[in-house]
């Protein structure tokens, strides 16, 4: 059995190992930076001084660990610069990156937009109170070609430099030697480009210290990372959100067993009855009926005071303090949480007893089932002895299928009655860009679900023999 | 011929056991009422009038905007401006049976009014007849439009989810782990340029700025040209250098179930709303694109059992001694012996497909820029106080499409002789 | 006999429904402790670190600034003794000599001094901590600590502005030297290495500093009561995250003994706790059942729902202050579509902000027409706000030139000849309904005129980056209103200027005012760059909310501007 067990676990690792290099990929591929998103208030309400902005970025990038490379190799056109993610903004990266398509030679695109930003910081710089028209041009002159990605139009703002410039003395002495510096670069931006190199593909090492190698171990030795929101750590956050999902699947999965094994065995003991055939159509109207929309109807319903039918409450829980009394604590979780077990126990309980209702039917016919008839074993007893066990097998392996799919329906339930769960934490996490939260929740999501698929694999292995010395059985 | 006419009496046959059934029946009337919504929503409920007389002069609005729209046709003079119809000065109009389009807000009845609360209307003419949401849109052209939209985006999650899943599922089931036996130097050929190929697709559109769709498409075709010729090339030449190179035989199933297994082990809602997470805009369409391709492994997997059942049988074998391709093979035979249960696995997918669509739509995830029954149904996010009319129609519109597909399904599987 | 005998019975019904009428509401909340409702967790409650207002606010209990604001938006000495003495030095710095006040003292009697304020901007400026408070102090040059009465020190700034003060007084709180630094890590440091960039940047390897920084940013200093003190009248009690923030009156704080001549000082109740309550629905509940004293940000519904509510309304106060934040759309005007000021305006003709505010905050908004607090006396009240017009709308559209030529609904106009539709984007923030049905309402009065206006929800930090980088043509935007207005970042043209427009006169307008001492010049001369930037509409200022509050009714208290809308400490028991 233990060897078993083991063996299942070792089938099963590679799995999980692709969904972690899965995740990574995915959450790399979010748009928008990071470092911006996690600190959008700061940067706003600094003083948004060129210098204060670089610094700031920098500070936070290194503490995210988003200073390294991404990978341990990047395959990219020659023309790119190998610290590609080491430029400040995406907004920058972005205008940077298309100059650097139209021409192709990094180091002069780079030396042009960095006298720019020199040229911006001399303007700053001038005494505050020398104003003029000329001065308030180049000012909007420059703010335009910061952002322009087209090298043809920075021509014509360059010639308007040029003229706007020698206007006024004071300006003229302050930046007419970084203007001339910027156009120097520009010139030779222009009559140097490398499109050849854009052409060529170019595979650069980067080493051993990169995110993906920091992130993966991370996430081996049970290390989410950190929330953008308020830099807690994410384990923290979804262990929290866990208890509550696994509060309200721990009453519902049971009862849903319960009820789809009874009602079930007695359609199929009864086929073709008034019963089985009622039941029938109840469940295929109940399977029908998506569950959002019951569980919103039934909100309506009982929630509304207007209609004296405030039975429900959607708000108890997050009151409840740690030191009061037991009643209240029951009552209170009570009110809020039966509606949504309910609304968590009928979509699973009407797949499950169909399910039960054919095998069962098959396990009737067969042919012990005659025999141990034939014996005179008591109705019952040929039922639950005889033909359920035989019957429940299927019911085993739809439990691996059905965690995942009851933390889908803890998803919308939780949001519908605002149970602060796993689905809760993941819709908000997604409103607010917080996307350690949401890749952390995935990742956990796909352990559980592995998780389950072990256990039914052990349940059939340990029920059936026969599984565990089939070695051809193996594969899945 | 003969071969033609046995396919089409096996078809006759399930038509008729499907017939027989009523559910069956009533679940066939009830899609072709949907349909029939569906195609005649915009002249149902729309703001633009059938009808209106200006200065003695006739003009069906609703028509020509149509033409319009297409860009074919410019509007008249006298009707500037094309909006509030009903404040022209005419001699005679008249309205669609719902005189609003799904997104024409009406400004006099903002923030949610039900049927029967007050509503500042002019006439019963323009009365909301299932109330209006919080943006003062009327519900019940939501509810027209909701049903284009339904079918709309059905269809694409499973058309994809059908396309995809039949070239996995198809391939692995179909060759299974020793099927596909490729030569040695094909396949170094093949890896030796892929990352080029890659390299050139992923990188080089981003170097014409500005470039058209047509010409982005274009190149791309080209890059994949010029590496098949290549691959060809080296194949050709490795072949020529060392002829006695073998072959490898390309597990192609054991790939596949392995690729599945990952996508299984991911809750399916979970994954959905990651791949949503990466979309740079994440409009309702795309959204189904992405939950086509995730319900495409689950397509993957029936059509891989499909086929390896299919290839059990004589007849496939027989097809295989008599020297068919692979291809005729899979197109000829394989496939219409699966499409049966596919068009079950398809009618039941669009009923997961309306229920998930509604699902991220109350869950407010992606931005609703199609007014869909979700959406209407996830104006009821965060509020206390619960419009009922904003739950009530679009839910049981829901609930009758669900009803209807799986109905549909459960009567197509009897019908074949499934269970 | 019977006429007495009648008005003894009106005597004693009267005297019953006095009784009972003062005493017909009996509160389920008593006592002198306050439970106030948090919308979100703290962050950390280390009031240099904290990044969110909900850590502000708690820490700001425990922690006293040099001067604070008053309701007519002056400066006002809190724990220093009076005004400072100004004194103009060379090169146009600055120095303020400040007394703290005798009595001022940490919880273990020490004194709070000089030293102390010097620790604070050093720790501020400590290359290796990350705050965000940083910007607003490297103005300060020197800090001089008079050796003869510690309590008394100097502070230099360059250059002079005025902003001068508020920087050196009111942009962080003062923390305790001995406590927070036992051995003494920063004191060898020279401020005028830390106050320097280029010089900070080399002591970033300094292993003092760094240790010192690594002290200050760990969990304790940012979540054990034990080092988040302050001089305050309180002191943080327990922080269970997710649920709550307790804070406790100190015993014989040092400030109650002169709160009769310092009124700022006041801090009545014994107790507050911040109850964290995310979901709208529970704030609502939690009044229902009076298990809160106070709150803010319930939505415009429930606030109204409440109010009507006797249950509620008779154990409640309902207050609604304006806040100190607008809602404006901001145009690219360096778009060509944008560059003419009429189209501009034909836009702000046709957003119809009465019913934005009537319809979408149920009337909980005021309009403004420049970013200024509607109360301050900077905002100039001679701006009238532009009316929702569609048919001017059209004739500045054709004044502009743009005609609907090619009959498709869309107004065009030829454009470096092109024949441009004047179809424009506008992003919102994503995932706020009421961003989202202003957006539409604003599309379909677009359309009215022939504007093709095209609504796009993006995430908040991706619609901030569009706009910094100029990648937008109309964005709704929300920005904050500070106490005084600095218009550097917004409208010089050589900094920030995400919408575009400046030109020599707004220069000098900004250059001049926050050099400009003379208060009536100065107003003078915001006026007039209100006027110039409202004769623009580059920006569409729109209106700036009302908090919607509720306070307990056991309790005297007031509605203010700054968040959260009410001031905790000064809850008075009737």
């Amino acid at each position: 059995m233990l060897r078993y067990f083991f063996k299942r676990l070792l089938l099963f690792a590679p799995t999980l190992l692709v969904a972690l290099v899965l995740t990574f990929g995915l959450s790399r591929l979010v748009p928008g930076d990071p470092v911006e998103e996690a600190n959008a208030e700061e940067f706003e309400r600094s003083t948004q001084s060129e210098a204060e902005l670089l610094r700031m970025y920098r500070s936070r990038s290194a503490r995210m660990g988003l200073d390294k490379p991404v990978f341990y190799f990047a395959f990219h056109p020659a023309a790119y610069p190998d610290t590609l993610y080491k430029i400040p903004f995406r907004n920058r990266r972005e205008v940077l990156m298309k100059l650097l398509r139209q021409n192709g030679n990094w180091p002069a695109v780079e030396a042009y937009y960095e006298s720019l930003g020199q040229l911006k910081k001399e303007l700053q710089c001038m005494p505050v109170k020398w104003n003029s028209v000329a001065r308030s041009s180049l000012g909007q002159v420059i703010n335009t070609l910061q952002f322009s990605n087209d090298l043809g139009v920075a021509q014509l703002h360059l010639k308007k430099m040029a003229a706007l410039i020698p206007q006024d003395s004071m300006l003229q002495q302050a930046t007419f030697p970084t203007y001339q510096q910027l156009r120097k670069s520009y010139d030779f931006l222009m009559a140097h480009p490398q499109k050849a190199k854009l052409y060529r593909p170019a595979l650069v090492w980067q080493g051993f210290d990169n995110q993906f190698h920091q992130t993966f171990w991370g996430y081996l030795q049970g290390n989410l990372g950190q929330s953008y929101e308020d830099g807690k750590p994410v384990s923290a956050k979804i262990g929290r959100a866990l208890s509550w999902t696994l509060l309200i699947n721990i009453f519902a999965l049971p009862i849903a067993y319960l009820l789809a094994i009874f009602i079930g065995v007695r359609m199929a003991v009864q086929h073709g009855s008034k019963f089985d055939k009622r039941t029938n159509a109840i469940l295929f109207g109940l399977y029908a009926m998506p569950s959002f929309w019951v569980a919103l109807v039934l909100l309506v319903v009982f929630s509304n005071p207007d209609w004296g039918m405030n039975f429900v409450s959607i708000t108890g829980m997050m009151d409840l303090d740690k030191n009061s009394s037991w009643s209240t604590w029951l009552s209170v979780s009570f009110r809020q949480l039966i509606i949504p077990i309910l609304c968590l126990i009928y979509p699973a309980m009407t797949v499950l007893t169909r399910q039960m209702r054919s095998t069962m039917m098959v396990a009737l016919k067969q042919d012990f089932v005659r025999t141990a008839r034939a014996k005179g074993v008591g109705e019952n007893e040929v039922i639950w002895q005889h033909a359920f066990p035989n019957a429940a097998f299927p019911l085993i392996t739809s439990f691996g299928s059905l965690l995942p799919e009851m933390v889908a329906g803890s998803l919308l339930v939780e949001n519908i009655f605002n149970i602060p769960g796993m689905g809760h934490l993941m819709v908000d996490a997604m409103g607010t860009q917080d996307w350690p939260v949401v890749f952390g929740i995935m990742l956990l999501g796909t352990f559980l679900s592995i998780v389950g698929l072990v256990l039914v694999d052990l349940a059939y292995a340990w029920l059936d023999p026969r599984v565990r010395f089939d070695r051809s059985n193996l594969s899945v | 011929m003969k071969k033609r006419q046995g396919i089409n009496s096996y078809w006759r046959n399930v038509w008729q056991r499907f017939r027989a059934r009523s559910a069956g029946r009533l679940a066939l009337r009830s899609l072709l009422v949907f349909v029939l919504i569906a195609l005649i929503s915009p002249f149902v409920a729309n703001e633009r009038p059938w009808y209106i007389k200006v200065d003695g002069k006739s003009y069906s609005p609703l028509l020509h905007g149509i033409l319009v729209d297409l860009g074919v046709a410019r509007w008249p003079e006298v009707l500037f401006p094309t909006e509030d119809w009903a404040e022209k000065t005419h001699q005679g109009i008249a309205f669609t049976l719902i005189p609003y389009s799904p997104g024409s807000i009406d400004h006099k009845n903002l923030n949610a009014r039900g049927p029967f609360e007050r509503q500042r209307v002019e006439s019963w003419r323009f009365w909301h007849w299932l109330g209006t949401d919080k943006t003062g849109r009327d519900v019940a052209a939501g509810m027209l439009h909701g049903t284009r939209m339904a079918l709309w985006l059905g269809c694409i999650m499973v058309g994809i989810a059908i396309l995809m899943g039949l070239f996995l599922g198809g391939i692995a089931g179909y060759f299974g782990d020793q099927g596909l036996i490729v030569p040695k130097s094909r396949i170094w050929a093949i890896l030796l340029f892929l990352p080029f190929l890659l390299f050139y697709l992923a990188y080089l559109p981003g170097v014409a700025e500005g470039a058209s769709a047509w010409t982005r498409g274009s190149q791309a075709l080209f890059y994949l040209v010029v590496y098949l010729i290549l691959v060809f090339l080296l194949d050709r030449l490795l072949f020529l250098l060392l002829p006695k190179l073998g072959h490898y035989v390309v597990p192609l199933d054991t790939l596949l179930m392995r690729l599945l297994e990952v996508v299984d082990a991911i809750p399916s809602i979970i994954l959905v709303l990651a791949l949503i997470a990466t979309l740079q805009q994440p409009t309702t369409t795309y959204m189904m694109v992405v939950v086509g391709i995730v319900s495409s492994a689950s397509v993957a997997r029936f059509v891989r059992a499909e086929f390896l059942k299919v290839r059990q049988q004589t007849y496939m074998e027989a097809g295989r001694a008599l020297g068919f391709t692979h291809l005729r093979l899979l197109f000829r035979h394989a496939l219409p012996n699966a499409l049966g249960p596919l068009l079950v696995l398809l009618s039941f997918s669009m009923a997961t497909a309306i229920v998930t669509e509604s699902t991220l739509s109350i869950l407010g995830i992606g931005s609703p820029d199609r007014v869909t029954w979700g959406s209407i149904l996830g104006e009821l996010r965060g509020q206390h106080q619960i419009e009922w009319w904003l739950a009530l129609f679009p839910g049981l519109a829901i609930f009758f499409t669900v009803l209807t597909f799986k109905y549909l399904s459960e009567g197509l599987s009897e019908a074949l002789g499934e269970k | 006999m019977n006429i007495s005998k009648t008005v003894l019975i009106l005597v004693v019904l009267a005297l019953a429904t006095a009784y009972f009428c003062t005493n017909a509401v009996k509160y389920k909340r008593t006592g002198n402790s306050v439970v106030v409702r948090m919308e979100s967790d703290a962050d950390r409650l280390n009031t240099i670190l904290t990044q969110t207002n909900y850590g502000r606010i708690p820490s700001d209990l425990a922690h006293l600034n040099l001067m604070t604001y008053n309701d007519s938006f002056e400066l006002v000495p809190y724990l220093v003794k009076a005004q400072p003495i100004i004194k103009d030095l060379p090169n146009n710095a600055v120095s303020y000599t400040f007394e703290i006040l005798d009595e001022a003292v940490w919880d273990d009697g020490k004194p709070v001094t000089g030293k102390d304020y010097l620790f604070t901007l050093k720790t501020i400026l400590n290359p290796k901590i990350e705050g965000v408070i940083g910007p607003f102090v490297e103005e300060i040059k020197d800090v001089q600590i008079d050796p003869k009465n510690p309590k008394r020190f100097t502070v230099v700034m360059s250059p002079k502005t005025i902003y001068s003060l508020d920087y050196a007084t009111n942009s962080f709180s003062v923390i305790p030297e001995h406590i927070l630094d036992p051995k003494g890590l920063m004191k060898d440091i020279p401020f005028s290495d830390l106050s320097d960039p280029a010089k900070a940047e080399a002591l970033g390897s300094n292993p003092k500093v760094v240790e010192f920084a690594e002290l200050f940013s760990s969990q304790p200093y940012s979540n054990d009561p034990k080092y988040l003190v302050g001089c305050g009248p309180y002191r943080i009690e327990s922080w269970t995250p997710g649920e709550k923030i307790v804070v406790k009156k100190k015993k014989d704080w040092w400030g109650d003994k002169i709160v009769k001549t310092h009124p700022l000082l006041t801090a009545y109740p014994d107790e507050i706790t911040f109850k964290i309550i995310v979901d709208p629905a529970a704030t609502t509940a939690a009044l229902k059942n009076e298990e809160i004293d106070a709150t803010n940000r319930l939505t415009p519904e429930d606030f109204l729902d409440l109010q009507r509510n006797e249950a509620v309304s008779e154990r409640y106060n309902f207050l609604s202050p304006t806040t100190m934040t607008y809602f404006c759309i901001a145009t690219n005007t360096r778009n060509p579509k944008l560059a003419d000021k009429r189209v501009r305006k034909a836009l702000a003709h046709i957003l119809d902000v009465d019913e934005l505010i009537n319809e979408l905050y149920l009337g909980f908004g005021v309009r403004i027409c420049s970013p200024v607090p509607l109360n301050s006396p900077d905002y100039n009240k001679n701006i009238k706000p532009i009316p929702f017009d569609l048919n001017k709308a059209r004739t500045l559209l054709a004044e502009a030139g743009w005609k609907d030529s090619n009959k498709n609904g869309i107004v065009d106009k030829v454009i470096d000849g092109k024949v441009t539709e004047l179809s424009l984007s506008y992003f919102y923030t994503a995932g706020r309904e009421t961003a989202q049905q202003m957006a539409l309402l604003f599309q379909d009065n677009g359309k009215k005129v022939g504007i093709d206006i095209i609504p796009k929800a993006l995430p908040g930090p991706e619609l901030v980056g569009n706009w910094a980088s100029h990648n937008f043509e109309l964005l709704s935007a929300g920005r904050s209103l500070p106490h005084i207005w600095s218009p550097e970042q917004t409208w010089r043209t050589d900094s920030d200027n995400r919408s575009g427009f400046g030109n020599a006169e707004t220069d000098a307008l900004i250059d001049q005012i926050p050099v400009t001492f003379d208060v009536k010049k100065r107003r003078a001369m915001y006026h007039r760059l209100q006027e110039m930037i409202f004769e623009e509409q580059a920006e569409i200022f729109l209106f700036t909310l009302k908090e919607c509050v509720a306070i307990h009714k056991r309790f005297e208290a007031e509605a203010i501007e700054s968040t959260p809308g009410y001031a905790p400490a000064e809850f008075k028991l009737k």
